[in-house]
């Protein structure tokens, strides 16, 4: 299996031969809990990394784009029940967000399945529902084919520190 | 990696009085689990407890205004005019029972949004006006009850009277003289009098005015505060204090003019948030007076006890080269915490600059999701800093 790099095709199984997926965690509704390890690794499940976010609306729909172009198998947003939000509305604002976004990455096919973007939303007693619905998003997305997104498009680069 | 780490990301609450608050906290929100599972979330009613507030408060001002059509205030009158309307008006007993009910319900309600933002932790920082004002708002509610029951002016009623000179009279030992002047003044001499219900009238309307204004306070830091709640909730709220006011009359009392009876003076459970009055008979007035006050003043000063996490930390910044003023930030942001300013864009294309207002910034970062322009950024979960740890993680 080749590394991955900027050049190469970035691998789309973790090492425990599930495929890699990436979490962007609330941390007002699952954050609290101890089920994610200090790396951002999900206990028992090797295969999902998670960010730490204050809120399921910072998550900027780039970022799911950027995580697809580096070998992510699926990508899901875990924020609070929905009208439950911290920030008020965050979880709305990221859902209406993201049903615009995975279209879009469907349409320039960046993803061949708006199935590979999911939400979840869970308050902090949701830690079973949590490893549960991620095990089904799991087995959704190792039932498709691999994704290798062919290019990758040029970013904006970071900001100059002065 | 500059930015984003674990140990500059806010803590999680782990240890002591925060563990506390923070296992009360997972029992609230069990609650709203349960009813998630009969009927689709955004229609829960945990989630509107202000709302249903509003729809009561709404229920409130008409039928208050009916009733006012009716009432006479002076102590010989208005027992009898209160039985008139009750008995002889054609649904009279109904409205007065929709205004007992939705008042009652809404100290209720009020009470239980305040213990449910408590315990989510929605008082700190930048929710600081929101819940003082809300804490103004459950006293005026409570007041407004306290001297709405008192207009009926039964047996209930003058025991209550009694008991709140009796309370008012204890300020007198902080300053002398000082209580006795304010109960005079609350009831028109040292006997409730023709004048005394004439002012309960007047203590009844005259702070509702006071709610509206401090209800606008209280929307002040919100961009789009959660006014009224889902068609749902408003029908399932209007039909329940409907369904109370219809099958529920109200309990038949002595008029006050009469010798006190026995049992008259007891409470009943609707209306609970006169019991603090009446506890009386086992605890000293000047005992219940500084309960009170201490608990209102704990109230008050809550949002400015210290907290772990610090204030101003992380609040957004904008890079002002790289705004354009398109708005998407200051219309996504919950708070109102972004001002579109004209003429301060350092490019003259550019008509508005976003400019962030640090005190009503709750550094969520719904604006750095909003922007596509990498204007907007917080400062300790700096964007690129986020996007190479996408990819490092990935690797």
């Amino acid at each position: 299996m080749n590394l991955a790099s900027d050049t190469t095709q970035p691998n789309v199984l973790s090492h425990n031969g599930k495929p890699k997926l990436l979490g962007f965690v609330c941390e007002w509704s699952l954050g609290r809990t101890d089920h994610i390890h200090e790396d951002g690794t999900v206990k028992g499940m090797e295969h999902i990394k998670t960010l730490k976010i204050p809120c399921s609306g910072f998550v900027k729909t780039e970022w799911v784009t950027v995580a697809f172009e580096n070998g992510a198998q699926g990508v899901f947003v875990l924020g609070c029940p929905l009208g439950d939000c911290h920030f008020n509305e965050g979880n709305f604002i990221i859902n209406g967000r993201l049903e615009q976004h995975t279209g879009r990455m469907v349409n320039r096919k960046i993803i061949d399945d708006s199935g590979r973007v999911a939400e979840l939303y869970l308050g902090v007693t949701g830690n079973n529902d949590f490893f549960g619905q991620l095990e089904d998003f799991t087995k959704y997305i190792a039932a498709m084919p691999p994704l290798v997104v062919a290019a990758k498009k040029p970013r904006a680069a970071a900001a100059k520190k002065e | 990696m500059a930015g984003y780490s674990a140990d500059q990301a806010p803590t999680s609450r782990d240890k002591g009085f925060d563990a506390g608050l923070d296992s009360l906290h997972k029992g609230i929100v069990s609650i709203d689990k349960a009813i998630n599972k009969v009927i689709p979330e955004e229609f829960n009613p945990f989630y509107y407890l202000g709302g249903i507030t509003n729809v009561l408060w709404v229920l409130l001002v008409p039928s208050g205004i009916f009733l006012w059509f009716y009432y006479k205030p002076t102590t010989t009158e208005a027992f009898s005019s209160v039985d008139y309307l009750t008995v002889q008006v054609f649904f009279g007993g109904v409205i007065r029972g929709i205004h007992r009910y939705a008042g009652n319900g809404m100290i209720l309600l009020a009470i239980l949004h305040m213990l449910r933002n408590f315990f989510t932790d929605r008082y700190r920082g930048f929710r600081d006006i929101p819940w003082v004002s809300g804490v103004i708002l459950l006293f005026l509610t409570g007041f407004i009850g306290l001297t709405g029951y008192l207009l009926v002016w039964d047996q209930r009623a003058l025991v209550i009277t009694e008991a709140l000179v009796q309370i008012l009279r204890s300020f007198d030992l902080v300053i002398a003289g000082f209580g006795t002047w304010l109960a005079q003044g609350l009831i028109g001499g040292d006997e409730p009098n023709n004048l005394t219900l004439a002012r309960m009238l007047f203590l009844h309307v005259g702070p509702a005015v006071l709610v509206f204004f401090f209800l606008w306070v209280h929307y002040l830091r919100l961009h789009r505060p959660k006014i009224w709640p889902p068609a749902f909730v408003t029908l399932l709220t209007i039909g329940a204090v409907l369904l109370a006011a219809g099958l529920l009359p109200l309990e038949k009392t002595l008029p006050a003019t009469q010798p006190i009876a026995a049992g008259q003076a007891a409470i009943v459970y609707d209306i609970f948030y006169l019991l603090p009055v009446l506890a009386l008979s086992s605890i000293s007035a000047p005992w219940i007076l500084a309960i009170l006050l201490v608990l209102f003043g704990v109230m008050f000063i809550l949002p400015w006890l210290p907290a772990k996490k610090h204030r101003y930390v992380n609040v957004a910044t904008v890079t002002p080269e790289n705004c354009t003023g398109c708005q998407l930030c200051a219309i996504d942001c919950p708070f109102d915490a972004i001002i579109m300013v004209p003429g301060a864009n350092p490019n003259p294309r550019y008509t508005e600059l976003a400019v962030v207002n640090d005190d009503k910034c709750a550094e969520c970062g719904i604006c750095v999701g909003a922007c596509p322009f990498h204007a907007i950024n917080l400062p300790l979960m700096d964007e690129y800093a986020i996007r190479d740890k996408v990819v490092a993680l990935l690797k």
